[in-house]
């Protein structure tokens, strides 16, 4: 019976971390009770076909008078778990500022402009291969209060939720060459040999070479060790 | 042989999430996959407040429950008070398992997400044959359990630290 393997700790922040001045009063004091013998819990599964054309396209999900303001992207990338298997049928959510730097959420307010044109906002499943492509604009650095003169680095959030709900993953992605990586708590409380694994890299696109400049960001999530049969209870 | 790639790290949700995650019923124009209300026709309400270290609500939270019975994700997020509010299905005692709900608990100042389980006061003497429940410890189990809330409903408050702080789990 296959096992799913820990969730890799050593390569996350540390939940309490005084320097993402949040984490200070929300993250758990006490130590995660660990079970003896914790059960995989089967997630939902999610029917491709109610995907919008769309969704995926966070460049024209979200017209009202022309094409969002930025420099269009292409992020493509494949799922997989830690032992190498593509992950078919996972659900990916984004969401992300605008060129500006700027969100719809209310609760921004950022002193830069909102785009009529663009919510920042979509979502796609990975296909058998475990693929996944979105296209949307780069998204701007944000200032955020957290120490003086606190900004974020460029970035874009993803959910990912598959066939395991104790693989579910939250993370961001960032770009490569990024100074402000360097100087942001909130990727550098990764260790430091995790923190490439959350940086895509440059590489072109399926699209037409000159219609978006492309990114590679690959996810991976938990595997199974498969044990062998005789051993099987 | 290539070496195995390894696990991407977890980064936290931050404040922004509802237009995207959350958006019918924080209000904004984007369809939501994942709601908050059961499609049993048999339902309840459960409803709580997550709270921080100093017993202040937390307004940016997400909580998503799992009820393996229905097969159903819900996703909630708070409001201004730290209050979520679901529409779960009746929790009914099945065979050899006790009623209880997955929750997982994302925000702002949480940089990997963190699971809990959700117990039903109804059920006050079979919960201590769920091994997950009994491997708590005896003096903590309180925290997992809803309290009754209405004719029919549940309550139940999250502390992410303190005193009060719920049972978390390494799952």
């Amino acid at each position: 019976m296959p096992v799913l393997k820990p969730r890799d700790w050593s390569s996350n922040a540390p939940l309490y971390y005084p320097p993402y001045r949040s984490t200070v009063l929300r993250a758990p004091k006490q130590t995660l009770i660990e079970l003896d013998h914790p059960e995989d819990i089967s997630g939902p599964v999610y029917d491709g076909a109610r995907l919008d054309l769309l969704d995926h396209d966070l460049t024209q999900n979200a017209r009202s008078s022309g094409a969002p303001i930025g420099e269009r992207i292409e992020v493509n990338g494949q799922v997989l778990d830690d032992t190498g298997k593509p992950q078919a049928g996972i659900l990916i959510e984004v969401w992300q500022a605008n060129a500006a730097g700027r969100y719809i959420h209310r609760a921004d307010t950022h002193d830069a402009p909102l785009d009529p044109n663009f919510t920042g906002a979509g979502r796609c499943m990975t296909d058998d291969d475990g693929r996944y492509k979105l296209i949307t604009i780069k998204p701007g650095a944000y200032p955020w209060g957290n120490h003086e003169n606190a900004w974020r680095p460029q970035h874009i959030h993803f959910s990912l939720i598959g066939s395991s709900l104790l693989t579910r993953l939250v993370t961001q992605m960032y770009f490569p060459g990024d100074p402000l990586l360097d100087i942001d708590p909130i990727f550098q409380g990764v260790p430091d040999f995790a923190r490439e694994r959350l940086v895509s890299t440059l590489e072109p696109g399926s699209e037409t070479h000159d219609c978006a400049l492309g990114y590679r960001f690959d996810i991976i999530l938990r595997g199974r060790n498969e044990t062998p049969p005789e051993l099987d209870s | 042989m290539t070496s195995s790639p390894k696990q991407t790290p977890s980064q936290t949700v931050g404040p922004y999430f509802a237009y995207g995650l959350t958006a019918e019923r924080s209000g904004y124009p984007f369809s939501q996959w994942i709601g908050s209300k059961t499609s049993s026709s048999d339902h309840v309400s459960l409803t709580g407040r997550v709270l921080d270290g100093e017993g202040q609500a937390i307004s940016d939270a997400m909580v998503e429950i799992w009820q393996s019975e229905h097969s159903e994700l819900l996703r909630a997020g708070t409001d201004d008070n730290g209050r979520y509010e679901f529409t779960i299905a009746r929790p009914n005692i099945s065979v050899g398992m006790v009623p209880s709900l997955l929750v997982t608990v994302f925000m702002r100042g949480l940089s990997s997400h963190v699971f809990s389980q959700l117990y039903f006061p109804d059920f006050e003497d079979q919960n201590d044959q769920d091994p997950t429940f009994s491997a708590v410890p005896a003096a903590r189990r309180s925290t997992l359990i809803a309290r009754k809330s209405g004719h029919h409903g549940y309550a139940h408050d999250i502390y992410m630290q303190g005193e009060n702080e719920t049972v978390f789990f390494d799952l």
